[in-house]
């Protein structure tokens, strides 16, 4: 493994993401649809309770502690079901997180059109509820184990006469030890869901094991490609943080204006998002051999799509024991969408 | 025999120092009738101290007094059976008591000046709750009664050992503040002060919600620490001296102060800055140095400036502030005569002004509690309040009105409005009226109704008479009861009697009114307007009415404004009512009437109609219905959805984790 594959990988992953612009916007839209009923409940409740009020309305000149914490405080029920909604929207974006994650990876296989993208969800629907299914069990189990042994951590750390550097050690310690197990289970979830569809597995937890097993046999290109988007997902929250601090929103075109930025800031992060598992996608095909067609495959396949993987992706891959047999390899990017293969296959695994 | 000489030894050393001492004063600024000479040795391993003490306590008043009261302060921290642990379940301050370090002082001896015993005959009593177990007050009758004017000396030896800090007072690792330390004699108050019906002593048990009261003396203390501890005091330093066995003694005046309190450590860094007549100490943590140094003395000069040109001068010559470490913080933010402690994080945005405010606040009660000595057994609310109430004066106007609290990241808090916030939506703003025993607060509201209710109806009633009536009650009141023990009375008597100078009677005969509601009551002050309207005045209708002219008249409206007290408080409040056309009326309402509605006939129709738009009222438990208009702008309601909206999404995109 080089820099330079990963760096590929991000640039061909990226490009593929602007292509398949589709999904990122449905994506978009499907988050929007989730939380636009309840936003728009909230601003008929706000004015139900608070219209027309002074009071109120002085609020879009600036915040003013005493006028928010006594709108807070007395009217509570316009905000008490905000606030209640947030449990159950965190539960169900982790479910539609995983069902649409299928269609994420299928798209970016694909020509990642709309309809491919909400086909594919549907197709491995049931797989990747079960999927998510055994993801929360799994992560449970494991914060749940973990969450005793950060403590104890925490504990040893902190005891006795201990100053503020070894308190903020010893917070980022802990915190890296709650992020750990957490990164690897979002990361084994992915690479699974990539292995599910791009194989067409059936053994939904099988395919969760080898995403572990994926993981850990590539730590360092984990570390190099998430830690590079997460790093662009820093930034565009920067670059927000930035926006927001220039435009405000203490008049009626400020407040306009930051709704626009907010959304396109949200649209940009949904794009990093698809980039991530789109990154997946590109690195399962960069370090695994294609799956054997046993289905009839196109007799003719052009010279000049047939090409090798770059050198360095090739050096730093996994190669098997045994040479794999020749297969013709597709490029992903100019072979049309590939059916997923219905019957169970074996692969050469690599090692 | 021995005993005799061991006393006759510590009389001859409290003589030789008060004659090798400097005076500070050079006229008594006090009564200066309870006086210490103390020696005490730290042993730091052991956390204990081995202190002599001789008292002589002067009586002051027209009684007779045939027994004195001590306070054992330490002894709160013997066991779990004390009052003060009972209260507190071994928390104080957001720090748990260390089990197996618990404090505790022994009166190993305590005779008159000719030798005759007088701990046989002492016993300890539970004045306040009847726990026997509570050996904080020990009551020492006397063979003869202390006349008016006599003087009574006691000599005292006692053993104490500190606990680990959780609650002002003990030790953490190396680092010590000895406070409440040595055995106190309490007050001697005769009927009438403070209201008081019979004569006797207030000395109450030590108890997890109050703190002191005591009468002002001198204090000559010797305190021997190992070589390499860096120590402050209350007071002056006056002498060192190096021992051959690894001890250091360093000797304090303290002159005209009510307590003595003491702190050493090795890590210690010290700094001194002046201001005007005062050397202000700073007894730094070294990992607190680059970042809190600068912020500790800034606030402390911004407080003795405001404080001098607001009150009065600062009497004392020092003032030392000592910054804790973060484990031992359970002795952070207390206040002793010319000493207090503060509180600093090492990575504190400067916009969260928390040193700041713990500087000031403690600094603060070198008016109320130090210089001005109110019982903060039984009148918390005179020191604490006041403080709260004058904290928010420096912070405000020193940090800004709307930021002198918090000033992070497009946060902006002021200090008054933090503590109207801590009152009002307390989880119950009327737990108790302020007016009560400091122990006898119900669990969890001491705090919020002594400091924040106070100072927010201090911010009230001085929005009512005035800020200038209200500087020159205050200053009347400091300057009249300084190195006194005032009670409610007094200072509602300054107030009475300085807004009949500056207002007559625009408030009636006193301000009692004022008082009773805001002390004695539990009830809230809420005032809203409920409804504004307009309607054209249509033309007479009907048999008998004239009506010529009617339609040339210009068009006019009738505009009916109706405002309600939904609490039980009753102030007089302020009622704006606004027109189309610019103008604007204000009526001002005594605020007793449940409904008040105004009704004006005008050419313009009605745009908005505010009760108490100034704010005057900040008892006020919500602001955000005292204002209604006509004309629905709904810009700020589509702010908070679209901001509602984004955070939405944002809680849907990050939540996608696997």
């Amino acid at each position: 493994m080089t820099p330079t594959s990963t760096l590929t990988i991000l640039g061909q992953s990226l490009r593929s993401v602007v292509r398949r612009w589709p999904v990122a916007l449905c994506l978009y839209g499907v988050t929007l649809l989730l939380v636009l009923p309840v936003v728009l409940a909230l601003r008929a409740t706000l004015a139900a309770a608070l219209m027309p009020n002074p009071s109120a309305e002085q609020l879009i000149a600036g915040f003013d502690y005493t006028t928010f914490v006594d709108l807070m405080a007395n009217h509570k029920g316009a905000i008490d079901f905000l606030l209640r909604s947030v449990g159950p929207f965190i539960f169900v974006t982790i479910v539609l997180h995983g069902v649409f994650g299928a269609g994420v990876v299928a798209a970016m296989a694909g020509e990642g059109t709309a309809a491919e993208f909400l086909g594919a969800t549907g197709r491995y629907l049931g797989r990747s509820v079960r999927l998510v299914c055994y993801t929360l069990l799994l992560s449970l189990i494991v914060l749940l184990l973990w969450s005793f042994a950060i403590a104890a951590v925490w504990s040893a750390m902190t005891a006795g006469d201990t100053l503020e550097p070894q308190y903020l050690i010893a917070m980022i310690l802990v915190a890296v030890l709650f992020t750990l197990p957490v990164a690897i289970i979002s990361l084994a979830t992915e690479y699974g869901r990539v292995l599910i569809v791009r194989e067409d597995r059936r053994q939904v937890l099988k395919s969760l094991l080898e995403g572990f097993r994926f993981v850990f046999l590539h730590p360092l290109r984990m570390l190099l490609q998430h830690g590079s988007i997460l790093l662009a997902m820093v930034l565009l929250i920067l670059l927000y943080w930035a926006v927001e601090g220039e435009v405000g929103m203490t008049s009626v075109g400020g407040v306009l204006g930051m709704f626009l930025v907010q959304q396109i800031s949200v649209f940009l992060r949904i794009g990093v998002r698809v980039w991530n598992t789109a990154s997946a996608v590109a690195l399962v095909d960069a370090v695994t051999p294609e799956v054997p067609e046993l289905l009839p495959v196109p007799a003719v396949v052009a010279p000049a799509v047939v090409q090798p993987a770059p050198p360095e992706i090739i050096q730093s891959a996994p190669l098997p024991v045994e040479p794999a047999p020749k297969q013709p390899v597709r490029r992903k990017t100019s072979a049309p969408a590939r059916k997923p293969v219905r019957r169970p296959v074996r692969r050469p695994r690599s090692k | 025999m021995r005993s005799r000489i061991q006393y006759l030894l510590v009389g001859l050393t409290a003589l030789s120092i008060a004659v090798s001492s400097q005076d500070i004063f050079p006229t008594p600024l006090s009564p200066r009738n309870a006086n210490y000479a103390i020696e005490v040795t730290l042993d730091v391993e052991k956390k204990t101290l081995d202190g002599r003490e001789v008292l002589e306590w002067r009586n002051i008043s027209k009684d007779r007094v045939d027994e004195l009261q001590f306070h054992l302060y330490l002894n709160a921290f013997k066991n779990s059976e004390s009052t003060f642990m009972k209260e507190s379940r071994g928390q104080s301050r957001g720090v748990s008591a260390a089990d197996s370090e618990w404090g505790w002082t022994n009166v190993t001896s305590m005779t008159l000046a000719d030798g005759t015993d007088l701990l046989a005959g002492a016993s300890f009593i539970q004045p306040d709750d009847g726990n026997v177990k509570d050996q904080t007050v020990l009551r020492v009758p006397l063979p003869k009664p202390v006349r008016p004017g006599e003087a009574i000396k006691v000599m005292i030896d006692f053993k104490a050992r500190l606990p680990r800090v959780f609650a002002r007072t003990g030790f953490a690792g190396n680092y010590f503040l000895v406070g409440q330390w040595f055995p106190k004699i309490g007050v001697w108050e005769s009927a009438g002060m403070r209201g008081r019906a019979t004569a006797g002593w207030n000395c109450h048990q030590f108890h997890s919600n109050s703190e002191f009261y005591a009468d002002y003396g001198v204090y000559d203390v010797q305190m021997t620490v190992p070589k390499g501890f860096v120590l402050g005091a209350t007071g002056l330093l006056q002498n060192l001296k190096e021992h051959a066995n690894g001890t250091i003694t360093h000797t304090y005046r303290a002159e005209d102060v009510h307590d003595f309190v003491w702190t050493c450590s090795p890590d210690y860094r010290v700094f001194e800055e002046t201001w005007k007549h005062v050397t202000i100490k700073l007894m730094i943590q070294p990992e607190h140095v680059v970042t809190a140094k600068d912020r500790y003395f800034e606030s402390a000069k911004a407080a003795l400036a405001y404080f001098d040109s607001w009150l009065g001068k600062y009497p004392y010559p020092n003032l030392t502030v000592v910054d804790p470490p973060i484990y031992a913080s359970g002795a952070g933010g207390m206040e002793y005569p010319t000493f207090i402690t503060g509180g600093s994080v090492k990575y504190l945005p400067e916009g969260l002004r928390f040193t700041e405010i713990v500087t000031v606040h403690e600094f603060g009660h070198e008016y109320f509690y130090g210089l001005v000595g109110s019982n903060e057994f039984e009148e918390p609310w005179m020191d604490e309040g006041f403080t709260q109430y004058s904290e928010t004066r420096v912070m405000d106007a020193v940090y800004g009105e709307k930021s002198g609290a918090v000033d992070v990241a497009g946060i902006r808090i002021g200090d008054s409005e933090m503590a109207r916030d801590g009152y009002v939506n307390m989880s119950n703003p009327k737990a108790a009226p302020i007016d009560t025993f400091a122990w006898a607060f119900p669990s969890g509201s001491y705090g919020s109704i002594t400091y924040s209710k106070t100072a927010t109806w201090m911010i009230t009633l001085e929005r009512i008479i005035g800020r200038t009536a209200m500087d020159e009650a205050m200053r009347t009141y400091f300057q009249r009861w300084k190195f006194r023990h005032p009670g409610r009375a007094d200072f509602e008597a300054v107030v009475n009697e300085v807004v009949r100078k500056h207002h007559g009677n625009r408030f009636g005969a006193s301000m009692d009114w004022f008082f009773t509601q805001m002390l004695d009551g539990t009830e809230m002050c809420d005032y809203a307007v409920k409804g504004v309207s307009s309607r054209r005045v249509a033309p007479p209708r009907g048999r008998d009415v004239d009506t010529v002219g009617f339609g040339s008249r210009p068009r006019l409206y009738e505009t009916t404004v109706s405002v309600h007290r939904l609490g039980e408080v009753m102030l007089p409040v302020d009622i704006l009512v606004t027109f189309s056309d610019g103008y604007a009326e204000l009526v001002v309402w005594d605020g007793k009437e449940r409904v008040k509605v105004l009704t004006f006939v005008r050419e313009h129709e009605v745009v908005a109609a505010t009760a108490d738009p100034q704010r005057k009222l900040w008892v006020d438990k919500d602001f955000s219905n005292n204002a209604r208009s006509t004309e629905v702008d709904s810009a700020a309601i589509w702010k908070y959805t679209i901001k509602a909206l984004y955070w939405l999404q944002n809680v849907v995109q990050y939540a996608a984790i696997f």
